[in-house]
């Protein structure tokens, strides 16, 4: 075992020095955004990019995973597109569109001149038909809606002006954020006449894309190769015709380790997802480091108001105020990542800094602790009150890979504070059961990047759906800020409403949050102009690769 | 009891066999909380509203009662129509064809390297001249089984792929690819063998008849070959077979470092994700290959020694009138 | 999980004791020696941990992340700046009880089933074979999973669940071995001169047929201790933040690249361990007992 040992150790240091050697003049590691240019865009060349898990199903708006959701987003266009660095909205294959003042009426302006990758044309009536499967989904065939889209709409086209108008009965403000989502790309005729079995499969996908599916072997090898006559990327793309990569190679590598093994030996070109703690000295070794945190909502703690202590507002704060974010950062992650300052991460429309109400404040947090009774502390250290000790159940969440860790991290703050996290584990399937069923679990992880913030937000607190803070109507202001969201006419009047909810729930301390949700990718020095969607996905319309 | 009753009944129990395993693991999956589409509604990471998962549940017959959906995929099953995968809509028919083939060649060839590194093993463990040699020869196959396969396997792919770049990690590139996660499985798996022919070939060398031969000048190393190995090979049947077994049934975690989708990955995830017809169909799978295994096993020990017979295995009490029985020993086969 | 048998013993033997000796602690070997005091580390690692460690393996320490062997901390630290020695040997305790726990099971039910269907033959040996059979066909990880779930998360349950699953294995084991015995012409002796079956079975069967299954069961340890690892990798087992040898290398296999330490050092332990343990018990076996 020491010869092994040895032998890893000597690998990575031959690696270190070769690489040092041959990065003379390698442009420094990007940090967050989009990599720097490093010359004229190379025509030609295929990238082989290292996923982390095994792409699912192409019926994306049901399961809707990181790998399947990159696919779809290199596959498929959107009637609008989101600019990841200004988040305003831009004209994609809508050239325009306006919006009545009610908020009741939408009118698209279709591009001229797409075509699918089958040749037929993406016109008013494709869109049209497209909307409707967003809207209604396919009972027959036992395909569900997306859910981010309104309940219904009555949907009428004019080819004369290439437009398709949408009439809703309510003002639905998560629409034009939900038409810039994964899930909302359009797709051929051919697809929606599949089975439902056919249509999960990745090479009957047909749409618009910068890239089509040239061969599928599951679980091991998804090549896509560059669309002809690609000519309609979004305004702000750099890259206004084709792709200039041939091929791009999508291999699942479970196996964290295998998959960097594999990147650091120049085998693959990108790869997402490496431990925060080796992200340094990849940037150090000139491999770029890119990093987004998609909009939606940060990563945050509910606390079920249904369960001891949720309901006392002095616990709930002294919490939110009790964690040390920073030392967080510092301990188990690196700069590419960002504390929460809200419920919805940076950039999000509507979001609001609200940094000062949950900075860390040991003294008040105490203070808060004893005001609430706990003075006493018993043999542990914990704090007692009436012989009850102040403890907290949850179970550590299966979807993030560093839960673990920051979960034990905080547990460990909590322990200075006198409060007892105790963490309970489950495996993957029973996770989401296991969390609705247990009465006695505080709180669950929530908040991920989603397209539109009020449909997000309302999903997750408000009591008609998913009720995280399990209030059951309780807390009409609460349901009614988030149904203004919703509800809300006009993208300004949207904003504004999300600010009241965000302050509502933050300044009462409803929900802890923790980090903003991130997504790492790690490109070699010969990657360029790759970028990242506004929802943290790979983008290979802009990239090329230095040298073939 | 003849020969051929014997097969019929054993086939007759082998596929009692097969049934009670299916109707076993479908309750279990039902008791299970959780189930792929269910899931989407309890999902903390994306919860679909009830409404819109209902036609999916009624898509996948999973809204009936518990008979009835038996029932329904019982009848599926047995006409041949296993279904599709509950999280990726691909046939089972193809998920368990791509799987199967993978974990085929790599077994084949992970079984080659157990035996040719169990041999080499005991070989020298036992007949090596130095005696310091076989002392810690014989220790390996304790050692190998101990290591965690996880570190062979990932040591194997930083030295032979990472560093010296000579086969891919990622791609597959025909028998190549198989070599290293064969090795690691053989390092695994071959201790039993190791260890069998390891007892035999020790035991058999203080035999009589070793001397004689050697006396009669017979190379040392035929008679290895062909004597000794000959007698000490029941056992060692009886454990390839195990071995087969165990290699058929998974080898997930090499399969995970070596980026193989093999029966023991696609049995993993869809354990984890209770993806019940591929499941399912694991089940029937692996418990008719273990009933083969074992009839075909159990036929074929008369073949290689003679003094073996199928002979109807009968309680003590009933062996206790034939005290006068003389001739070939009856030791039963099991 | 991959699985250990001896065969029968070749038919028409018994096994061999050897002739009884005193033992001189000359005669020991080396490797003996280092066996037993590997063993004896593991007893004081199981019953006074503190002796072996100053650092607590429970606290974080913020300046000491992912540190490499260095002479503050001799086995490294992991990912939260726990001090991995204390936490392998803190780990000590629930390694051991939960793979004891799982032989324990495996042997126990296992022997029994085994020496029954051997012994009685007829319909009740096909009905316990069909059985094992049937165990063998589940998914080694179904039938797991089911036990944890049914009984709850954590390292004993998920150690009964490991035992559950190498019944079958001990079964058939058990079974030939019983069945090589019970041919002998000893035991058809036995029964006429008029022993009963049961005592047959207790006073000569069974004490002729144990010793190879006895002899696998330091290795089947260790395999349970792996097979322990990779429940606990897929989240059934000790629930963090206590240490356990097998949740140690499940962690560590994701910084296997930057942090081999954390990976190579309770696999060491463990490889070391059963090795000890076994070298142990065979010399006890053979040396002391007789």
């Amino acid at each position: 075992m020491a010869t092994r040992l040895g032998r890893l150790r000597r690998w990575y240091a031959v690696t270190i020095a070769v690489l040092m050697l041959a990065a003379t003049s390698a442009c420094t590691a990007s940090v967050t955004g989009a990599a720097p240019a490093g010359g004229e865009p190379v025509r030609g060349g295929e990238l082989t990019y290292l996923d982390a898990e095994i792409p699912v199903s192409a019926l994306i708006q049901e399961q809707g995973t990181w790998q399947d959701r990159a696919l779809f987003w290199n596959l498929t266009d959107r009637l609008i597109y989101r600019n990841a660095q200004t988040r305003e909205f831009e004209p994609w294959i809508a050239e325009s569109w306006t919006v009545s003042d009610d908020g009741l009426r939408y009118d698209f302006v279709i591009r001229q001149g797409v075509t699918y990758s089958d040749g037929t044309p993406l016109d008013v009536e494709s869109v049209k038909r497209n909307l409707t499967r967003q809207i209604y989904g396919d009972k027959a065939k036992g395909i569900a809606k997306n859910y981010a889209f309104p309940d219904e709409a009555e949907i009428t086209t004019d080819p004369a002006t290439r437009t398709v108008t949408v009439r809703l009965r309510q003002p639905w403000a998560p629409f034009l954020g939900a038409l810039t989502g994964w899930a909302a790309g359009l797709v051929a005729d051919s697809v929606f006449a599949l089975p439902r079995e056919k249509q999960s499969d990745y090479t009957n996908l047909i749409g618009s894309g910068p890239f089509v599916v040239e061969s599928v072997r599951y679980g091991k090898a998804y090549v896509l190769k560059r669309r002809e006559g690609y000519a309609w990327p979004p305004k702000s793309s750099p890259n206004q015709g084709e792709a200039y990569l041939d091929k791009v190679t999508v291999i699942p590598v479970q196996e964290d380790s295998v998959r960097l093994g594999t990147l650091r030996s120049g085998q693959a070109h990108l790869l997402r997802y490496v431990q925060p703690s080796e992200e340094k000295s990849l940037a150090k070794d000139g491999y770029r480091v890119i990093a987004r945190s998609g909009v939606g909502l940060a990563n945050q703690w509910p606390l079920r108001q249904n369960v001891w202590p949720g309901n006392d507002f002095r616990i709930r704060k002294a919490l939110q105020i009790g964690i040390d974010r920073d030392q967080i950062i510092k301990d188990l992650y690196t700069e590419n990542w960002s504390v929460a300052s809200s419920v919805l991460s940076p950039g999000t429309l509507g979001y609001l800094d609200l940094s000062k109400e949950i900075a860390f404040d040991p003294g008040r947090a105490n203070a808060l602790l004893d005001e609430a009774g706990f003075t006493g502390r018993d043999a542990d250290g914990y704090r007692v009150k009436d012989g009850r000790r102040l403890k907290l159940r949850t179970y550590v969440d299966v979807f993030d890979n560093t839960a673990k860790a920051l979960f034990q991290h905080i547990q460990a703050q909590f322990k200075t504070l006198g409060v007892q996290l105790v963490l309970e584990e489950t495996d993957y399937t029973s996770y989401g059961p296991t969390v609705n069923a247990d009465p006695a679990v505080n709180f669950t992880r929530t908040g991920w990047p989603h397209p539109d913030p009020a449909h997000g937000l309302w999903n997750v607190y408000s009591s008609k759906r998913t009720d995280a803070l399990r209030l059951n109507g309780a807390d009409a202001t609460l349901d009614r800020l988030l149904d203004s969201t919703l509800r809300a006419p006009s993208a300004q009047a949207e904003g504004a409403a999300l600010a009241k909810a965000q302050k509502y729930l933050i300044e009462n301390a409803l929900t802890i949050p923790i980090l903003n949700d991130t997504q790492v990718y790690v490109g070699a020095r010969s990657l360029n102009g790759f970028t990242l969607s506004d929802g943290g996905l790979p983008e290979y319309q802009r990239a090329w690769l230095a040298q073939r | 009891m003849t020969r051929r009753s014997f097969v019929l009944r054993r086939i007759a129990q082998s596929l009692l066999v097969i049934y009670l395993s299916y109707t076993l693991v479908f309750a279990v999956l039902f008791v299970l909380p959780g189930n792929p589409i269910k899931d989407k509604i309890t999902n903390p990471l994306n919860p679909l509203p009830e409404a819109v998962v209902k036609p999916l549940l009624e898509y996948y017959d999973l809204d009936l009662p518990l008979w009835q959906q038996y029932l329904v995929t019982l009848k599926r099953t047995v006409t041949g129509d296993l279904g599709y995968s509950l999280v990726n809509g691909r046939p089972v028919t193809e998920v368990l064809a791509q799987g199967l083939s993978e974990t085929l060649v790599l077994a084949s060839i992970a079984l080659a390297f157990s035996v040719l590194l169990a041999l080499g093993i005991s070989l020298t463990a036992v007949f090596f001249p130095v005696a310091a040699v076989r002392n810690a020869v014989r220790v390996l196959p304790a050692v190998f089984l101990s290591t965690p396969s996880f570190l062979v396997g990932f040591a194997l792919l930083v030295v032979f792929s990472f560093r010296l770049g000579w086969v891919s990690s990622i791609r597959d590139e025909g028998f190549v690819s198989y070599v290293l996660p064969a090795l690691t499985l053989a390092i695994a798996v071959n201790a039993p063998i190791s260890q069998v022919l390891i007892q035999g070939l020790s035991k058999a060398k203080g035999e009589p008849f070793v001397t004689v031969l050697k006396a009669k000048g017979v190379p040392a190393f035929t008679i290895a070959g062909r004597h000794i190995l000959k007698n000490g090979s029941i056992p060692a049947l009886t454990l390839t077979a195990l071995t087969v077994g165990d290699l058929l049934a998974g080898a997930t975690i090499v399969e995970t470092v070596f980026n193989r989708t093999g029966i023991g990955l696609i049995t993993e995830q869809a354990v984890r994700e209770q993806d019940t017809p591929v499941v399912m169909a694991i089940v029937v799978l692996v418990s008719t290959l273990f009933v083969v295994i074992n009839l075909v096993t159990d036929l074929l020990y008369p073949v290689i020694d003679p003094r073996i017979t199928l002979a109807a295995r009968r309680s003590p009490r009933q062996r206790r009138g034939s005290l006068s029985r003389r001739g070939r020993r009856q030791v039963v086969a099991g | 999980m991959t699985t250990i048998e001896t065969p029968p013993t070749q038919p028409g033997t018994v096994p061999d004791r050897g002739p009884a000796r005193r033992l001189r602690l000359r005669d020991v070997a080396v490797v003996d020696w280092v066996a037993i005091v590997v063993v004896a580390f593991l007893v004081l690692a199981v019953v006074a941990p503190g002796l072996l460690t100053p650092y607590d393996p429970l606290r974080p320490d913020s300046n000491a992340i992912l540190q490499a062997p260095s002479s503050a901390h001799p086995f490294g630290t992991d990912y939260l700046g726990r001090d991995l020695l204390s936490r392998v040997v803190y780990g000590t305790v629930r390694t051991m009880v939960g793979s004891a726990i799982a032989v324990v099971i495996g042997l126990g039910i296992g022997t029994v089933l085994g020496l029954v269907a051997a012994y009685f033959g007829g319909i009740v040996d096909a009905v316990i074979s069909r059985v094992v059979d049937v165990l063998l066909s589940i998914p080694g990880l179904l039938l797991s999973m089911v036990i944890v779930v049914a009984l709850g998360f954590g390292a004993i349950n998920a150690a009964i669940a490991v035992g559950v699953s190498s019944v079958a294995v001990f079964t058939r084991l058990m079974r030939s071995e019983t069945l090589t015995v019970t041919a002998l012409p000893f035991v058809e002796a036995s029964h006429h001169l008029g022993g009963t079956r049961r005592q047959v079975l207790i006073r000569h069967v069974f004490p002729n047929s144990y010793t190879a299954v006895l002899s696998l069961t330091a290795l089947q340890f260790g395999l349970a201790i792996l097979w322990i690892s990779s429940l606990s990798f897929l989240g059934y087992g000790a629930p963090p933040p206590q240490p356990e040898w097998g949740l140690l290398v499940a962690e560590g296999r994701e910084y296997v690249v930057s942090a081999p330490w954390l990976v190579v050092v309770p696999g060491l332990a463990i490889t070391v361990s059963v090795l000890a343990i076994s070298r142990v018990s065979q010399f006890v076996r053979e040396r002391v007992l007789p």
